[in-house]
């Protein structure tokens, strides 16, 4: 223990105290001088000068001991490694293109690889953020349909919380929208839980202020109350210390408040507002009533497995007590953190698993990729790293340095990478935030995880980039690395070399089509405008309580009614108008033509239900037909846009054609039994394709009234700009006529369409960027590659050029021996883009001068590669090669 | 001093020991009490007494603080610890061993192998 305590002490005061242990030495050692010359002087009487002189002598090298004292110490390594890394970023410096495409697809590679890991981690983590999370439970009812889940189970749920063993404190929850009513601020809808007082107790977190729900909350009868969350209660009630005992209005129900939850709290989901659950399971029989989701914890002693098994046994019986409803059905239980992320099943689960893997195979492929470009910077250094074997230096010792070289690349990589994920993860939270409904477990920012997987990567990078490459070069031993040193080694480059040059230019014109085309098909869709002037409308998506049946379609007639003609007559209001959706973002149907021979498959649209006078609200001007009128409601007529009639028709005229909805499941307002006639022909509105690569999306609209749709998007549109605090004017507006009317997502449209489409937006910046990356490393693996076989080559040109040959007939020669490779290269790519192509379903037609352009590109990188070394050569005399030889 | 003979291989670091083990001693008297006990005998490179020192209280066989020489100068003081003790015991056994060993097969003559 003394002798490891001694050996650490020495290493703490070797790592952190070096310039105080060489003063040290050097003060012994002197010391030790002058004691031997002072013995001189005394027992020899020498000259006190020429004493010091053979003490000096005698002691041997001063500096030489004073060195082999420090690497006593053990710390050389450090000193070999910041070497060999101050070498790295001078090579770093010296060959600029290579660390500008090397850096930067590196930087690419590990920004991808460490925002998936973030991701991924998020989502893959089972343990919930409260007191010993991990034993949190979600418990579902499992259908035929993969990750379909049957939730009207108050009934199971209210047995289950009998009879269970394995997992207590179960409960139940479901998000409603209220409308907020306080004494200071306009309504507004708010996600509200309602949910079991177990909810509080399963995630074991006291209140901040009060208390929270108790089961006595849940009797029929008790007094309405509520729950605040931190978030709510600050930037609502302004943190007000005496907010218990307050009354809000939440969807018309004046409710007291009675305690507020600590910061970060948001259990089950993303909420700040709980209420009491109040449903009573007896009401209702097998899957009716409302659907909820359930949670519970896992019982001391009791494991998923065990629940699962006590899960399944019960699913069996109720599966024999109500075939009719439950047969089809499979009670599942898994992590709570799982459930609402989808990953519902362990195949799931372990499908994310593997894309993680994936991606983080990216930096590998980058990296292979590197590793080519490197050792042809590798060979190049053959002779040096000859002479330094000849100094003594270990194969190991040259590994190494070529490790640090390649790491010092990579660590600028990752760290240019880890820039770009932080604020690539900054936006994505803050989209995540602002399109809300996410998790509140949820937070991808960089966690430390994230930084110990980049400079994984980054380590995995630099060994294969930089240790490969120098296994393969110093195989051939001292002597090969000594005749490289003269320059004799021309020849070596066999096989492999051309093998290495035509996967490059194959690999390059098989993946830069695709990333280039997929690239522009994004850019163009993120630059594409809606084609109408969409700054000058505001909508809301307008709701009354009780989402979906329970709404009175009488009511909703006349506060639709009132709604809009009272915003008709704010000032500079244009029109009013709704739809069952936002333009472009409709939800889908199916249907077949009923005149149509050829098609007998189920056509893919989108569905709208518009008021009579929405599409000219919306300058869609009619191309063919007729506009809805009056006499349209009730009827059968509907008007399709012109991607509709180009896609389906053809070139006959649509008009007066008839079609059914296909689909078993039809969106609301729709009859599977009845026919439909096209009338009229619109404009494709708005303007920008819904996916890249779309030529549009077909679209059937149907006239509607009030009363006909809900929810639905109100517009409105005025004249000029969007007057300031309009959108709070609507608000009020919508209070005045009801004040549990709910106005969701108040915003401009044009605003709306900016974060429907943030995602193409980032994604666009995304495939740039890594096309951009491909692109560079391509490039400079060609020209990298091609220059240096032809440099290669200078002795043999020159020697030719002595022996007579004409210089035009030896640039033909090596140029038409890079073309053949060049050639083999583009056929192999050419034939992987085509086939991949053909099977995502592009027309070749329309990408062919895409593979065209890459490959002129590519071939002119490679000529000019090739060109330049070989001019050299020519200039090169013969006597001077032959000189260098002797 | 012509008839020196140079130290084996190895050999430095058990005479810092024994030297040493004798007293507590700065570098340069490690230095003359080994030319001391050895009677001048043995040849030793000034310079790598020092390494040799690091290295041994690198290993925790001595320590060393910093003293007062005989001449009023500041000096570092290297004394023996327990497992330097231990260690030179054992390595004291050893060269003993192959010492007697060497000597033995030194002595042989080709008589005593018939």
């Amino acid at each position: 223990v003394k002798r490891l305590a001694a050996r650490a002490r020495a290493a703490w005061y070797a790592l952190w105290r070096p310039r105080e242990l060489d003063a040290a030495m050097d003060e012994e050692m002197r010391f030790h001088i002058e004691m031997e010359a002072e013995r001189l002087v005394r027992q020899q009487g020498c000259d006190p000068l020429e004493a010091r002189r053979r003490a000096s002598v005698a002691f041997g090298g001063l500096e030489k001991y004073k060195g082999a004292g420090r690497d006593v110490r053990g710390f050389q390594w450090i000193d070999s490694i910041s070497l060999d890394a101050r070498l790295g970023v001078r090579m770093m410096v010296k060959h600029r293109g290579l660390t500008l495409a090397g850096g930067f697809a590196m930087a690419v590679a590990i920004a991808i690889g460490a925002m998936s890991f973030e991701i991924f981690s998020e989502v893959l983590d089972p343990a919930l953020p409260v007191e010993d999370g991990q034993r949190v439970v979600a418990l579902r009812y499992a259908t035929d349909t993969p990750g379909g889940a049957e939730r009207r189970v108050l009934r199971d749920f209210a047995a289950w919380r009998t009879e269970l063993t394995t997992i207590e404190q179960l409960g139940a929850f479901r998000t409603v929208q209220h409308n907020l009513v306080t004494a200071h601020s306009l309504p507004e809808p708010v996600r509200v839980a309602e949910i079991n007082a177990s909810g509080f107790t399963v995630a074991r977190t006291p209140p901040l202020l009060g208390r929270y729900l108790l089961p006595a909350d849940e009797q029929q009868n008790a007094a309405p109350v509520v729950v605040l969350g931190h978030r709510a209660w600050q930037s609502r009630f302004g943190g007000d210390p005496r907010i218990v005992g307050q009354v809000i209005t939440l969807g018309g129900t004046p409710s007291t408040i009675v305690g507020v939850m600590p910061d970060g709290f948001e259990f089950p989901l993303d909420h700040q507002f709980w209420v009491p659950f109040r449903e009573d399971p007896l009401k209702y029989g097998p899957l009716q009533g409302p659907e909820i989701s359930m949670f519970g914890r896992l019982a001391p002693g009791a494991s998923m497995e065990s629940a699962q098994a006590e899960l399944t046994a019960s699913g069996a019986r109720a599966a024999a007590d109500y075939p009719q409803t439950h047969a089809r059905l499979r009670p599942v239980v898994l992590p709570f953190t799982y459930e609402p992320l989808g990953v519902t099943d362990p195949v799931r689960a372990w499908a994310l698993r593997l894309a993680q893997l994936f991606v983080g195979a990216l930096v590998f492929v980058v990296s292979v990729n590197l590793a080519i470009l490197v050792y042809a910077r590798t060979v190049t250094r053959l002779g040096e790293i000859a002479m330094r074997t000849a100094l003594g230096a270990s194969r190991r010792r040259i590994l190494g340095q070529l490790f640090v070289e390649s790491f010092v690349l990579a660590v600028a990589g990752a760290g240019a990478g880890l820039l770009l994920t932080r604020v690539a993860l900054t936006q994505m939270q803050s989209l995540i935030v602002a399109n809300g409904s996410v998790p509140f477990w949820i937070n991808v920012e960089l966690s430390t995880g994230t930084y110990v997987y980049a400079i994984g990567l980054a380590g995995l990078a630099a060994f294969v980039m930089g240790v490969l490459p120098g296994l393969k070069a110093t195989s051939g031993g001292f002597n090969a690395s000594l005749r490289q040193l003269h320059g004799q080694g021309g020849s070596r480059l066999g096989p492999v070399w051309t093998t290495l040059v035509v996967a490059q230019v194959a690999v390059a014109v098989a993946i830069l089509p695709m990333a280039a085309y997929f690239a522009w098909q994004v850019v163009r869709m993120d630059t594409e405008g809606p084609g109408f002037a969409a700054d000058q409308f505001v909508v809301a998506t307008v709701a009354m309580n009780g989402d979906g049946a329970g709404v009175d379609s009488g009511t909703l007639l006349r506060r639709q009614r009132e709604l809009m003609s009272r915003l008709e007559a704010e000032p500079n209001v244009s029109a009013v108008t709704f739809s069952s959706g936002v333009p472009g973002f409709a939800p889908g149907g199916r249907i077949e033509l009923e005149d149509s021979a050829a098609d007998a498959d189920a056509l893919e649209i989108s569905t709208q239900h518009v008021a009579l006078d929405m599409l000219a609200a919306y300058d869609a001007a009619i191309v063919a037909g007729r506009a809805f009128t009056a006499a349209d409601l009730g009827a059968d007529s509907v008007v399709v846009n012109r991607t509709f009639a180009r896609k389906f028709i053809g070139s006959r005229s649509p008009l007066g054609m008839r079609f059914r909805y296909a689909a078993r499941r039809l969106e609301a307002g729709v009859d599977a039994r009845r026919s439909y006639q096209i009338v009229g022909v619109v404009r494709d509105f708005p303007g920008f394709s819904p996916a890249p690569g779309s030529q549009g999306e077909p679209t059937v609209y149907h006239p509607a009234v009030p009363g006909d749709v809900h929810p639905f998007l109100l517009a409105v549109r005025f004249n000029g700009g969007i007057p300031a605090g309009f959108t709070d004017r609507l608000r009020t507006i919508g209070a005045e006529v009801d004040p549990s009317l709910q106005l969701r997502r108040v915003l401009p449209l044009s605003e709306l369409y900016g974060q429907l489409r943030s995602f193409w937006h980032y994604l666009a910046w995304g495939a740039g960027l890594v096309t951009l990356s491909v692109l560079l490393l391509s490039a400079a693996g060609m020209y990298a590659l091609m220059s240096f076989t032809v440099a290669r080559r200078t002795r043999e040109i020159a020697i030719r050029t002595a022996l007579g040959a004409s210089p035009r007939a030896i640039v033909f020669t090596l140029v038409s021996r890079v073309a053949r490779q060049l050639a083999i290269g583009f056929a192999v790519g050419a034939l992987v883009a085509a086939g991949v192509f053909v099977a995502i379903d592009v027309r070749i037609g329309e990408v062919a001068p895409l593979v065209l352009v890459v490959t002129s590109v590519m071939a002119a990188i490679g000529l000019v590669a090739a060109v330049g070394p070989a001019r050299q050569g020519l200039r090169v005399q013969a006597s001077d090669t032959l000189k260098a030889d002797a | 001093v012509t008839d020196n003979a140079a130290l084996l291989p190895g050999t430095l670091d058990l005479l810092i020991l024994k030297a040493v083990s004798l007293g507590k001693l700065h570098g340069y008297g490690v230095l003359l009490r080994i030319q001391q006990i050895t009677d001048g005998a043995l040849l030793v490179q000034q310079g790598a007494l020092y390494p040799a020192l690091y290295r041994l209280e690198q290993q925790g066989l001595i320590e060393s603080d910093w003293g007062t020489s005989d001449n009023n100068r500041r000096a570092k003081f290297y004394r023996l610890t327990t497992s330097g003790r231990a260690q030179l015991g054992d390595e004291v056994a050893t060269w003993n061993r192959l010492a007697e060993a060497i000597a033995m097969a030194l002595r042989t003559t080709r008589g005593d192998i018939r």
